[in-house]
């Protein structure tokens, strides 16, 4: 059944949806009264992308595009190309720069070992959040924490570093990797988290 | 204490979408007086990022100017995408952003927090980039409008204009492209969570880190990508420098999920503009899917710096550049002018 769309005064994407909306419908013979040539090339598009065909004609006071055969399935998700989306991972909140109490230079050891055994798991954290002494491991020295640090940052993993606590400690140039941030996005992350670990 | 006004929904453009085209523009500015001064290094006639006067042998004052209607509905966000796209000249130029003022419209339905959160979201945002905003400008408007006119410094022998590619460069670009196409997607209720939630973070990013990375290697030209989309960009750069620009399409970081918004016509006017503007001197060749050269001309928003790099250094630029920027990546290279054309896009 043919089906007319008034899309006359409405600017873009509005035209592409109404079509689009009538499509996801069952509709295969549509007709949209649009009054911009961008409209046309657009929904031009929409009917290519659709494996179907799209006919302008001029109208009075614009164009009428009609959309035409037979819609195609929707093709597979496209591949992500760049910037990876967040891994489905959790998000560790790190306060200092040592794991757990009684020894401190154990606990050094042992937060050098998390971070590596993060860098290395199939299911690398979405986000690391590091604030008050735990800006000293992305701004400090120590070569393996670093190294697990970009590595993960390769693998896609968020890190996001408080800049208050990095000029607190006068770190703010040592920062090697990550971005600097705040506790606006930092809060973000931690309330819309499906998972938060903090160490 | 959050404002539920939509912003978008007070605007019809969105954006650095909002800007008047390349070509119109030149049109409209034809035939008005200029001056000239010795010490303006960078002035009108290149439309570069922003204007540059020295101020002794080793200071040069960097200015520019940038605002525009909501791009996105949260006033926070707007505040600090608008601020650090208007703080971007600066870097593409090479500078340091030091002063800013607010320029700013305010809508009849804006209350009281929706003007707090953009002007907090473009305060915290210039406090980042090392920059302090000292007063401003407000006037009431059908539509709101936020930016900022910012100044800053740069060595008058380290300005690094838009126009000067030297043939050998290789491209390379800091920002995934696709945000015009994404908003407009928003627009229509189609724009994934995940990919909005990347444009957004992807917008509000300062380009401090790139610049201040590339600073440190063989840069002949650099630009940020913003209203004239990468092509417009590329165009600018191309000619100036009477070279041609080759870009690698298949190498271009495309935020997720955009080429099929944009198969799908979800394309903003701005796109075509730019389209209209700079393909007669564009020639593609081999096979570049249409979604692809269209988002070649997408207007960005807050988009990232395109640096021109000498070849020695293309690689350790852009190994420095991943260390911090994940999506940084080298999208094209510099020619020989070309009869023909002053872009070619490859596959």
């Amino acid at each position: 059944m043919a089906v007319e769309i008034d899309a006359m005064g409405k600017a873009c994407p509005m035209p592409v949806v109404l079509a689009k909306q009538a499509l996801d419908g069952g509709e295969n013979d549509v007709t949209v009264a649009v009054d911009n040539q961008i409209a046309v090339e657009n929904l031009t598009r929409l009917a290519e992308s659709q494996g179907m065909t799209a006919v302008s004609a001029p109208r009075e006071g614009g164009f009428a595009v009609r959309i035409t055969g037979e819609r195609k399935a929707a093709p597979a998700p496209e591949p992500v190309a760049c910037c990876p989306t967040a891994p489905g991972g959790a998000t560790v909140f790190i306060g200092k720069d040592f794991v757990g109490d009684g020894s401190r230079e154990l606990g050094e050891n042992l937060m050098k070992m998390f971070l590596y055994t993060l860098a290395q798991s199939d299911t690398p954290p979405a986000c690391l959040l590091f604030m008050n002494g735990g800006v000293k491991l992305p701004a400090g020295e120590e070569p393996q924490v670093i190294e697990s640090l970009k590595s993960l940052l390769d693998k896609g993993c968020e890190i996001l570093v408080c800049g208050t606590c990095l000029n607190y400690f006068g770190l703010t140039e040592q920062l090697k990797v990550g971005t600097v941030s705040n506790m606006y996005d930092i809060a973000g992350r931690l309330l819309t988290a499906p998972r938060v670990v903090t160490v | 204490m959050a404002s539920d006004i939509q912003l978008t929904k007070l605007a019809e453009c969105a954006g650095c979408g909002a800007k008047v085209g390349a070509g119109v523009l030149a049109q409209l500015l034809e035939g008005l007086p200029t001056r000239t001064d010795p010490k303006l290094l960078v002035g009108y006639d290149t439309s570069d990022d922003a204007s540059v006067y020295q101020l002794s042998d080793d200071l040069a004052l960097v200015q520019t100017v940038d605002f525009f209607p909501p791009i996105v509905d949260d006033p926070y966000l707007f505040g600090q995408i608008a601020a650090a796209n208007a703080i971007s000249d600066v870097y593409a130029m090479g500078g340091e952003p030091k002063l800013a003022l607010n320029v700013m419209c305010v809508s009849p339905q804006m209350d009281r927090e929706a003007v707090h959160g953009v002007l907090r979201g473009g305060y915290e945002k210039a406090y980042e980039a090392g920059t302090i905003i000292t007063g401003g400008h407000t006037i009431q408007d059908k539509e709101p409008k936020y930016g900022l006119a910012v100044s800053g410094f740069v060595h008058p022998g380290r300005i690094l204009r838009n126009d000067r590619a030297r043939p050998g460069d290789v491209l390379t670009l800091t920002k995934a492209l696709g945000i015009g196409v994404t908003t407009t997607a928003a627009k229509a209720g189609l724009a994934d969570p995940e990919l909005y939630r990347q444009a957004v973070e992807q917008m509000r990013t300062l380009n401090k880190t790139a610049r201040d990375i590339m600073v440190n290697f063989d840069v002949g030209s650099c630009t940020d990508v913003t209203g004239f989309g990468l092509l417009g960009h590329s165009l600018e750069m191309a000619r100036g420098g009477g070279a041609t620009v080759v870009i690698e399409s298949g190498n271009i970081p495309f935020l997720p999920g955009v080429r099929s918004l944009a198969e799908m016509g979800l394309l903003p006017e701005g796109m075509y503009r730019n389209r209209h503007f700079a393909e007669s001197s564009t020639k593609v060749e081999g096979e570049v899917p249409l979604a692809i050269q269209d988002l070649l001309y997408d207007p960005q928003t807050s988009g990232g710096l395109l640096i021109a790099v000498a070849e020695k250094d293309a690689q350790a630029l852009l190994s420095a550049l991943r260390d911090r920027i994940p999506c940084a990546a080298q999208v094209g290279y510099v020619e020989a002018r070309r009869e023909d054309c002053s872009i070619v896009v490859k596959p």
